[in-house]
């Protein structure tokens, strides 16, 4: 994962329709530059989860975007997937990359935590996430990071790192200023007011206006 | 008592909502996220709804879903047998829309969540739901 500058990584609505939403996710990513696409289901089966990487992953390679499975080393593999980002309740980061191999992606979540992310990194994580930066919902977060985070880690070290949690077009300035490799955005770009295409494009601008303020 | 609202992204916020509203003996009214048609899709969320409401068939379940300024996903929603529909339109689209709503007995809401609670990135959807509830009139 490659990092000319910050990029917008996408994790997809926790449920949805995996023919509907591939029209969606398709104008959503031509309508600006996105890094990454992260498959985040919750409470589906595993066919259901194949279903949903058989119908999104092509729309996310047509378009050289790198396709990313929530939680699941193994399905990762067997359906094709650029890579996997765990939790750290999740698989373990050993496991992940026995999982997937050494050329596919393996995220690991940090919270706010500099120790996880040292362990990740030594461990051989292609990037690290931090967060929750802004609240999501009623999501009372594991762990509330703070700006100062990204700024370390990107002082110190070359692995990427993403920024996660409640990030929106008018939020996300200081994150980018800070050093986020990432923006990973879900509800700031699906449930944006006027529709998932523009949020892109405006989370563009935003980050290309952050980065020149620098 | 008027229904609690709920913002719901997935069918485990669902489930929790109803179950929430059924130990208080309230009804529900689940509202999908902002332009979810566009990616859920009706049929997915109807039966989204179905399957929440199936354990506790007592509660009366009002579904809501939005979808964002898409007349197309309106009236699809509408022939997937939603009874309920968001629609952010010009106000003459929105008469014709209510009106098509209205002959198959479904309707067109325009209410905002701003006292609804949204169940996005909650680890434990119940559990939020009940301390919610708890404090609801």
């Amino acid at each position: 994962m490659a990092t000319p500058r910050c990029r917008l990584y996408l994790i997809t609505p926790p449920a949805l329709d995996p023919d509907a939403f591939a029209d969606t996710l398709a104008r959503a990513l031509d309508a600006g530059d996105v890094g990454a696409l992260q498959l985040r289901l919750k409470g589906v089966d595993d066919d259901q989860v194949r279903r949903a990487v058989e119908a999104l992953l092509p729309v996310a390679e047509e378009r050289d975007v790198t396709f990313i499975l929530n939680d699941r080393p193994d399905l990762a593999a067997e359906t094709g997937c650029d890579g996997v980002h765990i939790g750290q309740a999740d698989a373990s980061y050993d496991e992940a990359r026995a999982a997937v191999g050494p050329d596919a992606v393996v995220g690991v979540t940090c919270h706010d935590s500099r120790h996880l992310a040292i362990v990740a990194g030594e461990n051989g994580a292609d990037y690290v996430a931090f967060g929750a930066f802004f609240p999501t919902g009623t999501k009372q977060p594991k762990a509330n990071a703070d700006v100062d985070i990204l700024e370390w880690w990107s002082s110190l070290m070359v692995i990427p790192c993403v920024a996660i949690g409640g990030i929106t077009v008018a939020n996300c300035a200081p994150l980018v200023k800070a050093g986020a490799d990432f923006l990973a955005v879900i509800s700031g770009v699906w449930d944006y007011p006027k529709g998932p295409a523009a949020a892109v494009t405006d989370f563009n601008v935003a980050i290309q206006r952050a980065l020149e303020e620098e | 008592m008027s229904a609690p609202v709920f913002v719901v992204h997935a069918l485990d916020h669902a489930r929790a909502a109803v179950a929430a509203c059924a130990e208080r003996g309230l009804p529900a009214t689940l509202v999908s996220a902002p332009g979810a048609a566009a990616y859920l899709g009706a049929q997915v969320f109807r039966e989204m709804i179905a399957e929440a409401g199936r354990a506790h068939p007592h509660v009366s379940v009002t579904a809501v879903l939005d979808c964002g300024e898409d007349v197309g996903l309106a009236l699809q929603a509408l022939r997937h047998g939603l009874k309920a529909i968001r629609l952010a339109a010009a106000p003459a689209t929105l008469a014709k829309v209510a009106d098509i709503a209205a002959q198959m007995g479904a309707r067109l809401e325009n209410e905002s969540d701003a006292a609804a609670l949204d169940l996005l990135g909650a680890d434990d959807p119940l559990a939020v739901c009940r301390a919610w509830l708890a404090h609801y009139k």
